[in-house]
């Protein structure tokens, strides 16, 4: 069975249509002249503002407040139905981040208030209630969510390496992004290919991939890819709410500790009588003034390598690097249309040359900041997994919990409070 | 729906219907690959109007135009193939929205199925997980994968070379260049002694030896002109030469670059750009027309190539014009624009890199790497900004890097860069470059002196190993002094002056009513020298004076002094590198 499905889902590439050459007409038809459609209209972006606030207002509420599974997947399905394949997947937080990025580093690029807005409303909700964004409102969370049906736990010590890679990611998109060089989010996104019924084959197959590890991995994209996630978790860390387990008391019963597929509850540290341990506290505060000042240093040096390689992804970059290749002649023929654009603007090497040393020295100090900010992010993950807050009941961990409920029943108070049949280990403490 | 019985049945149904709508994706999606591999191949090798079959009639009809019968085979053909396009794309659009159908409802049906099952029960362990240790495992492999992360990343982007700063090179059957190295090597003695490696050829002497002298030479009539290249920047460095290449570099106030030429027939074979993002950072420096944005010499060992620019920017190319290696040294702080030249010891590359006045500290002389560009060692110097060549002599075993500025004229350690002597004699904008001859150095400039110091002192020597010195006279502000070993010689004002070089007495004067920015050169024991006209004045000298012999006209006005190779002259003019060669005169 599932052998069948994933060939069925390899097979996703086969829904991309290329267009084909206009034919050859000889009996004198002239082609029509291409018509450009008309700008989207204004207000459909500010519609899916508004379904995005109302979304985010109603992920928050159900999962904090109403504390309802049922009310997230319907909401998910919703979101799906509409951010994914009616909207076909764009405008979407996500990949708001380089066009962010890009505005803050280019100030000839404007950044539409609608882009602003998605990017700036899942965080400043995640800064307030936690990861509503992901629990309900995102269309790539809801479409591996809703296929996840035999979640296996993935070991910790793989779980927390792989939560490195979106800091990377998002690096890396920032970097391209901030410098002109590509918008890396929307180029190798997993799920817009699904959204849209076609795509390069790539895409759709690295998309069809993922969810199939999905159904038994829990949203393997968000947690180990996504980069908007990373500065989600990153705020959500300092939310005012989150959600917890238990809406009141944890009875140490155990029942919640697999329900969540994601990783994301933290077994206690100590009971709940034991004091904590100074030790920890002391090596904490030492590995903070040490680890995070020395990878920002390390990291900054090498995100500058990087940047610099990275101008050869550039388009500037990637013209000059043909130009001196077709100059050395070791360019294969027949030239790149690039080439043959650049020589017929008439545009001298000098100028080509003096762009990218300029796109080098951008690409080298923000590859440094960038490096430096991932190698504080780096740091303060490994000193998080190494030493972590004590607990001493069953919590769900502020950077990691996606909200999306599923741990709520388990719980024997939670049962309680609905009014479902439930054994209280101890006796009821309400 | 609480009857066991019947969620149990229920459950076998949505079970079937998950294998059954698994399989029927299955083998839709199987139906679709295969439709997604005809369109692709429809696209691509298939195309329509490049169709083997529909060219193959095309050219057919082409021979035979009034062939009806073709015409319609053709179109038939177009429209056939145009049908089964869209009839696949279709199959494409319909079969994707069935498989999404398909998907949707086996991932419904394994919900369900999920859901009928009723809640697992949750099997525990006895013990619960230990957290604590659970995260010493975590942490380790998290360090470990920053650790391996830091290491992969550090390997892809250290080799990386920056493609867009290669060398263009001009078509046609070129010879094989040196092979460029990248390790610590250096051309044996007797090898630097037979090319013209540097600013003033071997140990920046100003002597040369070439066979097959040509009897004279006119860039206007294009006489004993072996060939004439334009140099597309402007420069007033000299040409270098090793074996069949020569070297030079060019700038303006915007582009910089590295040519290298083919001895043989003069052409251009690669031209390097140099831009570094450091060098782009700030402004193009102030300097005067007369100096230019390139006029240092570049260095070679014969299989890297070195220059510096007035914008403070270095750069290393294989001889190839490959980018080896570049650095800015910092912003210039020079009032007429920087000149020193470069030169080399081993595989260092000397840099004397003086800046701003003597209070500022920004004077230094470096050493660099060829093969890296790596500072080997950098020695800060007590001086304003200069504009004389470095000289690497060897004296009783122990080699000396001569420099002078105001008011110190500085013996090196090229080893180190540790400071061997000095002398407190200079004064002025100091230009020209020293001579030497069996253990004594001669420095000179307009305002101050001229003096003759024996380089075997340690420490402040300027009371006790100055052998003569002379400040009654004019002396040179641009050109650099020549010794042939009786005497020293120099030039001033279109005036050539002869001193004793052991007493330093003035032996006889010559007016050559000329103006000269080159510097003066022994050729086979004769002077020469060239006009800023672009005239070359050759002559015997002895102790009575100087013997004119002949004078060659270029055409072209000369700031460069003369390189050579074996039995050629290559003199650059403002615009144009000239070989010059054939029969002995």
């Amino acid at each position: 069975m599932r052998i069948l499905l994933l060939l069925a889902l390899l097979a996703l590439p086969a829904l991309g249509i290329e267009r084909f050459p206009p034919p050859d007409f000889s009996g004198g038809h002239q082609i029509p002249e291409t018509v450009v459609p008309a700008s989207q209209a204004r207000t459909q972006a500010w519609i899916d503002v508004a379904a995005l606030s109302l979304g985010l207002l109603l992920a928050s509420w159900i999962s904090l407040r109403l504390r309802s599974r049922k009310g997230l997947v319907i909401l998910s399905l919703v979101a799906l139905a509409y951010f994914g394949f009616w909207r076909r997947g764009c405008v979407c937080a996500i990949g708001s981040v380089q066009n962010v990025a890009l505005g803050l580093a280019d100030p000839g690029y404007a950044v539409p208030l609608a882009v602003i807005a998605f990017f700036s409303l899942p965080l400043l909700t995640a800064l307030i209630w936690g990861r509503s964004f992901c629990a309900g409102v995102c269309p790539h969370g809801a479409i591996q969510d809703l296929v996840l049906v035999r979640p296996l736990k993935v070991p910790h010590w793989l779980d927390q390496p792989l939560r490195l890679l979106p800091w990377i990611y998002l690096t890396l998109a920032v970097l391209l992004a901030a410098t002109g060089g590509m918008f890396l989010i929307c180029k190798y996104d997993p799920f817009v290919g699904i959204f849209r019924m076609g795509g390069p084959r790539t895409m759709l197959l690295v998309g069809g991939v993922l969810l199939v590890l999905s159904m038994f991995v829990g949203r393997p994209y968000c947690r180990w890819l996504c980069p908007y996630g990373a500065l989600l978790g990153l705020l959500s860390r300092v939310s005012r709410f989150r959600p917890s387990v238990t809406p009141d008391h944890c009875s140490q019963c155990r029942l919640c500790e697999n329900a969540c597929p994601y990783g994301a509850i933290h077994l206690p540290t100590r009971t709940p009588t034991a004091p904590a341990d100074d030790r920890d506290a002391r090596l904490r505060t030492l590995s903070l003034l040490v680890l995070v000042p020395l990878a920002a240093v390390l990291f900054g040096w090498l995100g500058g390598k990087v940047g610099l390689v990275s101008v050869a992804w550039h388009p500037t970059g990637e013209l000059a690097g043909q130009v001196a290749m077709a100059d050395a002649g070791t360019l294969p023929e027949p030239a790149p249309d690039e080439i043959t654009a650049w020589r017929q603007s008439g545009a001298d090497r000098t100028s080509l040359n003096t762009a990218v040393a300029v796109l080098e020295e951008r690409s080298l100090t923000l590859g440094r900041i960038l490096g430096a900010i991932f190698g504080v992010a780096a740091a303060l993950h490994l000193i998080r997994v190494a030493f972590p807050r004590p607990t001493a009941d069953y919590e769900t961990d502020a950077a990691d919990c996606v909200s999306c409920a599923r741990c709520f029943s388990s719980c024997p108070y939670e049962r309680q409070r609905l009014g479902l049949p439930t054994d209280i280990p101890g006796g009821s403490h309400v | 729906m609480s009857d066991p019985e019947v969620r149990s049945a229920l459950r076998v149904a949505v079970h079937r219907i998950a294998i059954v709508a698994g399989v029927f994706c299955a083998v839709l999606a199987g139906l679709l690959w295969h439709n997604g591999i005809q369109l692709h191949r429809a696209d691509e090798s298939f195309r329509l109007v490049d169709s083997e079959k529909l060219v193959g009639l095309k050219q057919q009809l082409a021979a035979d135009p009034g062939d009806a019968d073709l015409k319609d085979r053709i179109r038939t053909l177009d429209q056939d193939l145009r049908l089964e396009y869209f009839r696949r794309q279709s199959f494409a659009t319909r079969g994707g929205f069935t498989l999404l159908g398909g998907g949707l409802a086996f991932i419904v049906a394994l919900h369900l199925a999920r859901h009928l099952r009723g809640p697992r029960v949750p099997v525990f362990s006895a013990k619960p997980e230990d957290r604590m240790r659970s995260a010493q495992v975590a942490a380790k492999a998290v360090g470990g994968t920053l650790i391996v992360l830091t290491g992969l990343t550090a390997a892809m982007v250290g080799g990386r070379t920056r493609q867009w700063q290669a060398a263009p090179a001009v078509g046609g059957d070129l010879p094989e260049p040196a092979p460029t190295v990248n390790e610590a090597w250096w051309p044996e003695p007797e090898e630097w002694a037979a090319q013209w490696p540097c600013f003033r050829g071997p140990g920046g002497m100003g002597v040369a030896t070439v066979d097959k002298l040509p009897a004279g030479w006119n860039g206007e009539t294009g006489e004993g002109i072996l060939w004439k290249t334009a140099i597309p920047l402007p420069g007033e460095n000299s040409p270098v030469v090793w074996e069949d290449r020569i070297y030079l570099s060019g700038a303006t106030e915007d582009e910089r670059a590295i040519y290298g030429i083919d001895a043989t027939t003069g052409r251009i074979l690669w031209s390097a750009p140099v831009s570094t993002p450091q060098g782009s950072r700030f402004d193009p420096p102030a300097v005067m027309e007369e100096t230019g944005f390139a006029a240092p010499t570049a260095v070679t060992d014969g299989r890297r190539v070195i220059a510096i620019f007035a914008n403070g920017e270095i750069v290393g190319v294989g001889t190839d014009g490959s980018p080896l290696w570049a650095r800015h040294l910092g912003e210039a702080d020079n009032l007429y624009g920087h000149a020193n030249s470069l030169a080399m010891w081993r595989d260092l590359v000397i840099v004397v890199y003086d800046r701003g006045g003597a209070e500022d500290g920004l004077s230094r002389i470096l050493a660099l790497d060829a093969a890296t560009g790596e500072t080997r060692w950098s020695t800060d110097r007590p001086v304003p900004a200069s504009w004389v060549s470095p000289m690497v002599i060897e004296h009783e075993g122990q080699p000396q890097i001569l420099t002078a500025a105001n008011p110190w004229i500085i013996a090196y350690d090229p080893a180190d860069g540790s400071e061997l002597w000095k002398v407190k004699a200079m004064s002025g904008d100091v230009a020209p470059s020293p001579a030497y001859h069996d253990g004594v150095a001669y420095f000179t400039n307009t305002g101050a002196c001229l003096i003759a110091v024996k380089v075997d002192g340690r420490g402040d020597v300027t009371d006790s190993h100055v052998l003569w010195k002379r400040d009654e006279d004019d002396y040179p502000d641009i050109c650099s002094l020549l010794c042939d070993g009786p005497r020293v010689y120099t030039v001033v004002y279109g005036r050539l002056f002869a001193y004793d070089a052991q007493s330093g007495d003035q032996v006889w004067e010559h007016d050559l009513e000329d103006d000269f920015q080159a510097s003066p050169v022994l050729v086979n024991g004769r002077l020469w020298l060239l006009t800023m006209e672009g005239e070359t004045i050759i002559g015997d000298v002895d102790a009575e004076g100087f013997h004119e012999v002949a004078r060659h006209p270029l055409g072209e006005e000369i700031g460069a002094t003369p390189a050579f190779g074996p039995g050629r002259i290559y003199l650059r003019g403002r615009e144009h590198l000239y070989a010059i060669g054939g029969d002995e005169g």
